[in-house]
Protein backbone atom coordinates (compact mmCIF):
# COMPACT_ATOMS: atom_id res chain seq x y z
CA UNK A 1 0.00 0.00 0.00
CA UNK A 2 1.68 3.20 -0.73
CA UNK A 3 1.46 5.30 2.11
CA UNK A 4 -0.38 8.78 1.92
CA UNK A 5 2.21 11.70 1.30
CA UNK A 6 2.54 14.70 2.99
CA UNK A 7 3.76 17.60 0.34
CA UNK A 8 4.65 21.34 0.69
CA UNK A 9 1.58 22.59 -1.00
CA UNK A 10 3.23 26.32 -1.27
CA UNK A 11 5.79 24.92 -2.90
CA UNK A 12 4.13 23.03 -5.69
CA UNK A 13 3.91 25.10 -8.97
CA UNK A 14 3.15 23.41 -12.53
CA UNK A 15 4.03 25.61 -15.42
CA UNK A 16 2.46 25.03 -18.71
CA UNK A 17 3.45 27.26 -22.24
CA UNK A 18 0.75 29.49 -21.42
CA UNK A 19 0.00 29.52 -17.57
CA UNK A 20 1.43 28.69 -14.02
CA UNK A 21 -0.62 26.33 -12.05
CA UNK A 22 -0.24 27.20 -7.83
CA UNK A 23 -2.56 25.92 -4.72
CA UNK A 24 -5.19 28.45 -4.12
CA UNK A 25 -4.86 30.36 -0.71
CA UNK A 26 -7.05 32.74 0.94
CA UNK A 27 -5.48 35.50 -0.27
CA UNK A 28 -6.44 34.57 -4.19
CA UNK A 29 -10.08 34.75 -3.06
CA UNK A 30 -10.65 38.05 -4.82
CA UNK A 31 -14.62 39.33 -5.71
CA UNK A 32 -14.02 38.41 -9.26
CA UNK A 33 -13.10 34.89 -8.01
CA UNK A 34 -16.79 35.01 -6.05
CA UNK A 35 -18.29 36.37 -9.16
CA UNK A 36 -17.65 33.14 -11.38
CA UNK A 37 -19.09 31.08 -8.83
CA UNK A 38 -21.88 33.21 -9.10
CA UNK A 39 -22.29 33.20 -12.53
CA UNK A 40 -24.92 30.64 -13.86
CA UNK A 41 -23.20 30.53 -17.02
CA UNK A 42 -19.50 29.14 -15.49
CA UNK A 43 -21.20 27.19 -13.23
CA UNK A 44 -24.10 25.82 -15.55
CA UNK A 45 -22.61 22.32 -15.70
CA UNK A 46 -21.48 21.87 -12.40
CA UNK A 47 -23.16 19.30 -10.34
CA UNK A 48 -23.49 19.95 -7.25
CA UNK A 49 -26.06 22.10 -4.74
CA UNK A 50 -26.95 25.53 -5.91
CA UNK A 51 -26.15 28.31 -3.28
CA UNK A 52 -24.67 31.40 -2.75
CA UNK A 53 -21.03 31.65 -2.79
CA UNK A 54 -19.61 34.43 -0.28
CA UNK A 55 -16.42 35.47 0.88
CA UNK A 56 -16.71 33.37 4.10
CA UNK A 57 -18.15 29.78 2.13
CA UNK A 58 -15.16 30.00 -0.36
CA UNK A 59 -12.89 30.93 2.56
CA UNK A 60 -14.14 27.56 4.17
CA UNK A 61 -13.71 25.44 1.09
CA UNK A 62 -10.02 26.76 0.17
CA UNK A 63 -8.84 25.83 3.31
CA UNK A 64 -10.64 22.83 3.47
CA UNK A 65 -8.96 21.90 0.07
CA UNK A 66 -5.42 23.27 1.31
CA UNK A 67 -5.18 21.44 5.07
CA UNK A 68 -7.12 18.01 2.96
CA UNK A 69 -3.81 15.66 2.05
CA UNK A 70 -6.73 14.63 -0.70
CA UNK A 71 -7.14 17.41 -2.49
CA UNK A 72 -5.11 19.39 -4.51
CA UNK A 73 -7.02 22.60 -5.80
CA UNK A 74 -5.01 24.94 -8.65
CA UNK A 75 -5.70 28.16 -9.11
CA UNK A 76 -5.06 28.36 -12.94
CA UNK A 77 -3.10 32.21 -13.40
CA UNK A 78 -1.47 33.34 -16.56
CA UNK A 79 2.03 33.67 -17.31
CA UNK A 80 2.10 37.00 -19.41
CA UNK A 81 0.42 39.03 -16.27
CA UNK A 82 -0.19 36.60 -13.15
CA UNK A 83 -3.98 36.75 -13.88
CA UNK A 84 -6.69 33.85 -11.96
CA UNK A 85 -8.55 32.68 -14.60
CA UNK A 86 -9.68 29.49 -13.06
CA UNK A 87 -9.40 26.58 -11.11
CA UNK A 88 -8.29 22.87 -11.27
CA UNK A 89 -9.07 20.45 -8.87
CA UNK A 90 -6.95 17.01 -8.73
CA UNK A 91 -8.89 15.46 -5.11
CA UNK A 92 -10.66 12.54 -3.77
CA UNK A 93 -7.51 10.76 -3.86
CA UNK A 94 -7.78 7.58 -2.32
CA UNK A 95 -4.24 6.35 -1.78
CA UNK A 96 -5.18 3.05 -1.22
CA UNK A 97 -6.35 2.72 -4.43
CA UNK A 98 -3.97 5.21 -5.94
CA UNK A 99 -6.64 7.14 -7.75
CA UNK A 100 -7.79 10.87 -8.28
CA UNK A 101 -10.90 13.35 -9.48
CA UNK A 102 -9.88 15.66 -11.70
CA UNK A 103 -12.46 18.54 -12.57
CA UNK A 104 -11.63 22.11 -13.43
CA UNK A 105 -14.07 25.84 -14.08
CA UNK A 106 -12.52 28.43 -16.37
CA UNK A 107 -13.89 31.58 -14.63
CA UNK A 108 -13.08 33.94 -17.36
CA UNK A 109 -15.15 33.31 -20.35
CA UNK A 110 -12.49 35.37 -22.98
CA UNK A 111 -10.49 32.35 -22.32
CA UNK A 112 -13.06 29.71 -23.18
CA UNK A 113 -12.52 27.99 -26.47
CA UNK A 114 -8.94 28.62 -26.03
CA UNK A 115 -7.40 24.95 -25.34
CA UNK A 116 -6.85 26.14 -22.13
CA UNK A 117 -8.83 22.71 -20.37
CA UNK A 118 -6.80 20.28 -22.56
CA UNK A 119 -3.29 22.03 -22.03
CA UNK A 120 -3.62 22.33 -18.20
CA UNK A 121 -5.38 19.08 -17.33
CA UNK A 122 -2.45 17.38 -19.31
CA UNK A 123 0.31 18.94 -16.39
CA UNK A 124 -2.18 18.14 -13.99
CA UNK A 125 -2.68 14.48 -14.98
CA UNK A 126 0.83 13.83 -15.16
CA UNK A 127 1.65 15.24 -11.92
CA UNK A 128 -0.81 12.89 -10.60
CA UNK A 129 0.75 10.21 -12.10
CA UNK A 130 4.66 11.31 -11.89
CA UNK A 131 4.73 13.18 -8.46
CA UNK A 132 1.79 11.57 -6.67
CA UNK A 133 2.44 8.13 -8.00
CA UNK A 134 -1.39 7.47 -9.00
CA UNK A 135 -2.33 4.84 -11.33
CA UNK A 136 -5.36 5.99 -12.47
CA UNK A 137 -7.68 9.49 -13.12
CA UNK A 138 -11.38 9.96 -13.32
CA UNK A 139 -13.81 12.24 -14.61
CA UNK A 140 -17.11 12.89 -14.12
CA UNK A 141 -19.59 15.32 -16.10
CA UNK A 142 -23.19 15.30 -16.52
CA UNK A 143 -24.88 14.23 -19.48
CA UNK A 144 -24.75 16.60 -22.69
CA UNK A 145 -21.83 18.87 -21.11
CA UNK A 146 -20.70 18.44 -24.98
CA UNK A 147 -17.16 20.64 -24.40
CA UNK A 148 -16.28 18.28 -21.45
CA UNK A 149 -16.96 14.92 -22.97
CA UNK A 150 -14.87 15.78 -26.08
CA UNK A 151 -11.99 17.36 -23.74
CA UNK A 152 -11.69 14.20 -21.95
CA UNK A 153 -11.60 12.32 -25.41
CA UNK A 154 -9.09 14.61 -26.56
CA UNK A 155 -7.18 13.61 -23.15
CA UNK A 156 -7.69 9.91 -23.83
CA UNK A 157 -10.50 9.61 -21.47
CA UNK A 158 -12.43 6.14 -22.05
CA UNK A 159 -15.95 6.02 -20.72
CA UNK A 160 -16.56 3.55 -17.91
CA UNK A 161 -20.02 3.96 -16.74
CA UNK A 162 -23.49 6.12 -16.77
CA UNK A 163 -25.41 6.34 -13.52
CA UNK A 164 -28.31 6.99 -14.84
CA UNK A 165 -30.83 10.67 -13.63
CA UNK A 166 -27.91 10.19 -11.02
CA UNK A 167 -27.82 14.35 -9.96
CA UNK A 168 -30.15 17.36 -10.48
CA UNK A 169 -29.06 19.83 -13.14
CA UNK A 170 -30.53 23.19 -14.12
CA UNK A 171 -34.38 21.54 -12.56
CA UNK A 172 -33.51 18.26 -14.45
CA UNK A 173 -32.71 14.65 -13.64
CA UNK A 174 -29.85 14.27 -15.43
CA UNK A 175 -27.23 11.01 -16.46
CA UNK A 176 -23.39 11.43 -14.73
CA UNK A 177 -21.09 10.15 -16.73
CA UNK A 178 -17.61 8.51 -15.24
CA UNK A 179 -14.54 8.56 -17.75
CA UNK A 180 -11.24 7.18 -16.84
CA UNK A 181 -7.51 7.07 -18.26
CA UNK A 182 -4.78 4.93 -16.83
CA UNK A 183 -1.41 5.81 -16.28
CA UNK A 184 -0.23 3.96 -18.79
CA UNK A 185 -2.62 5.11 -21.69
CA UNK A 186 -2.27 8.27 -20.92
CA UNK A 187 1.75 8.23 -21.47
CA UNK A 188 0.96 6.44 -24.97
CA UNK A 189 -0.99 8.95 -26.05
CA UNK A 190 1.50 11.83 -25.00
CA UNK A 191 4.81 10.10 -24.93
CA UNK A 192 6.68 13.36 -24.50
CA UNK A 193 5.61 13.74 -20.90
CA UNK A 194 7.29 10.34 -19.77
CA UNK B 1 -24.69 4.11 -55.30
CA UNK B 2 -24.98 7.50 -57.28
CA UNK B 3 -27.43 9.19 -54.76
CA UNK B 4 -25.24 7.84 -52.28
CA UNK B 5 -22.31 10.08 -53.73
CA UNK B 6 -24.39 12.99 -54.39
CA UNK B 7 -25.26 12.76 -50.85
CA UNK B 8 -22.44 12.72 -49.29
CA UNK B 9 -21.08 15.23 -51.53
CA UNK B 10 -24.02 17.72 -50.10
CA UNK B 11 -23.21 16.70 -46.96
CA UNK B 12 -20.00 17.66 -47.22
CA UNK B 13 -20.00 21.16 -48.77
CA UNK B 14 -22.55 22.17 -46.10
CA UNK B 15 -20.04 20.88 -42.94
CA UNK B 16 -17.23 22.83 -45.02
CA UNK B 17 -19.26 26.40 -45.03
CA UNK B 18 -20.13 25.62 -41.86
CA UNK B 19 -16.70 25.70 -40.35
CA UNK B 20 -15.09 28.42 -42.88
CA UNK B 21 -17.75 30.75 -42.14
CA UNK B 22 -18.10 30.13 -37.83
CA UNK B 23 -14.67 29.22 -36.99
CA UNK B 24 -12.69 32.16 -38.68
CA UNK B 25 -10.76 29.80 -40.97
CA UNK B 26 -9.82 32.72 -43.32
CA UNK B 27 -8.12 31.83 -46.50
CA UNK B 28 -6.29 28.96 -45.06
CA UNK B 29 -7.04 25.84 -47.64
CA UNK B 30 -8.59 23.21 -46.01
CA UNK B 31 -7.82 19.63 -47.38
CA UNK B 32 -10.93 16.78 -46.81
CA UNK B 33 -8.42 14.73 -44.43
CA UNK B 34 -6.88 17.59 -42.25
CA UNK B 35 -6.49 17.24 -38.61
CA UNK B 36 -9.17 19.88 -37.59
CA UNK B 37 -8.32 18.92 -33.81
CA UNK B 38 -4.45 19.15 -34.10
CA UNK B 39 -4.89 22.46 -36.42
CA UNK B 40 -6.96 23.60 -33.66
CA UNK B 41 -10.12 24.70 -36.08
CA UNK B 42 -12.19 22.27 -33.35
CA UNK B 43 -11.80 22.15 -29.78
CA UNK B 44 -14.26 21.05 -26.82
CA UNK B 45 -15.56 24.55 -27.34
CA UNK B 46 -16.32 24.67 -31.00
CA UNK B 47 -17.45 21.18 -30.45
CA UNK B 48 -20.50 22.39 -28.69
CA UNK B 49 -21.81 24.39 -32.07
CA UNK B 50 -20.55 21.98 -34.57
CA UNK B 51 -22.75 19.30 -32.91
CA UNK B 52 -25.80 21.65 -32.33
CA UNK B 53 -25.81 22.65 -36.00
CA UNK B 54 -25.16 19.36 -37.44
CA UNK B 55 -28.27 18.36 -35.00
CA UNK B 56 -30.59 21.05 -36.30
CA UNK B 57 -29.67 20.56 -39.98
CA UNK B 58 -29.41 17.33 -40.43
CA UNK B 59 -32.66 16.67 -38.04
CA UNK B 60 -30.53 14.25 -35.79
CA UNK B 61 -29.57 13.84 -32.25
CA UNK B 62 -25.76 12.90 -31.38
CA UNK B 63 -25.22 10.92 -28.27
CA UNK B 64 -22.83 11.55 -25.36
CA UNK B 65 -21.08 8.30 -26.20
CA UNK B 66 -20.69 9.29 -30.42
CA UNK B 67 -18.70 12.56 -29.28
CA UNK B 68 -15.29 11.14 -29.80
CA UNK B 69 -12.36 12.29 -31.26
CA UNK B 70 -12.71 9.90 -34.35
CA UNK B 71 -15.94 11.19 -35.34
CA UNK B 72 -14.80 14.78 -35.98
CA UNK B 73 -11.01 14.08 -36.89
CA UNK B 74 -11.37 15.36 -40.42
CA UNK B 75 -13.79 16.66 -42.56
CA UNK B 76 -14.16 13.04 -44.17
CA UNK B 77 -14.41 11.81 -40.57
CA UNK B 78 -17.33 14.08 -40.22
CA UNK B 79 -18.97 13.09 -43.18
CA UNK B 80 -18.24 9.29 -42.85
CA UNK B 81 -20.14 9.76 -38.67
CA UNK B 82 -23.07 11.39 -40.04
CA UNK B 83 -23.80 9.03 -43.21
CA UNK B 84 -23.67 6.11 -41.42
CA UNK B 85 -25.80 7.93 -38.82
CA UNK B 86 -28.21 8.59 -41.32
CA UNK B 87 -28.42 5.59 -43.01
CA UNK B 88 -28.93 3.76 -39.17
CA UNK B 89 -32.15 6.21 -38.59
CA UNK B 90 -33.20 5.78 -42.06
CA UNK B 91 -33.32 1.78 -42.00
CA UNK B 92 -34.71 2.22 -38.42
CA UNK B 93 -37.68 4.56 -39.76
CA UNK B 94 -37.99 1.81 -42.83
CA UNK B 95 -38.66 -1.04 -40.11
CA UNK B 96 -41.11 1.04 -38.36
CA UNK B 97 -43.16 1.63 -41.76
CA UNK B 98 -42.74 -1.80 -42.08
CA UNK B 99 -44.28 -2.94 -39.11
CA UNK B 100 -47.25 -0.33 -39.84
CA UNK B 101 -48.16 -1.75 -43.15
CA UNK B 102 -48.37 -5.23 -41.53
Amino acid sequence: MLKRRKFDKDKIIIYTPRFLLRIVKTADITPRYIEWLNDLEVTKFIVKRRKKETVESVTKYVNEKWCSSNDFLFGIFTREDNRHIGNILLGKIDWYHRVGEISNLIGEKEYWGKGVGVEIDKFVIHFAFRDLLLRKIIFRVASGHRASIFKSRQLGFSLEGRLRKHAVLNGKFVDVLYFGILKDEFYTLFPDFK
Amino acid sequence: MRGYYIFRKKIKKIIKKFIYESFNIGEEKLHDNDPLIHKGIIDSYRIVELTCFLEKTFDITIEDDEIIVDNFYSINSIVEFLSKKMKNIKSDNTHVKEKKIR
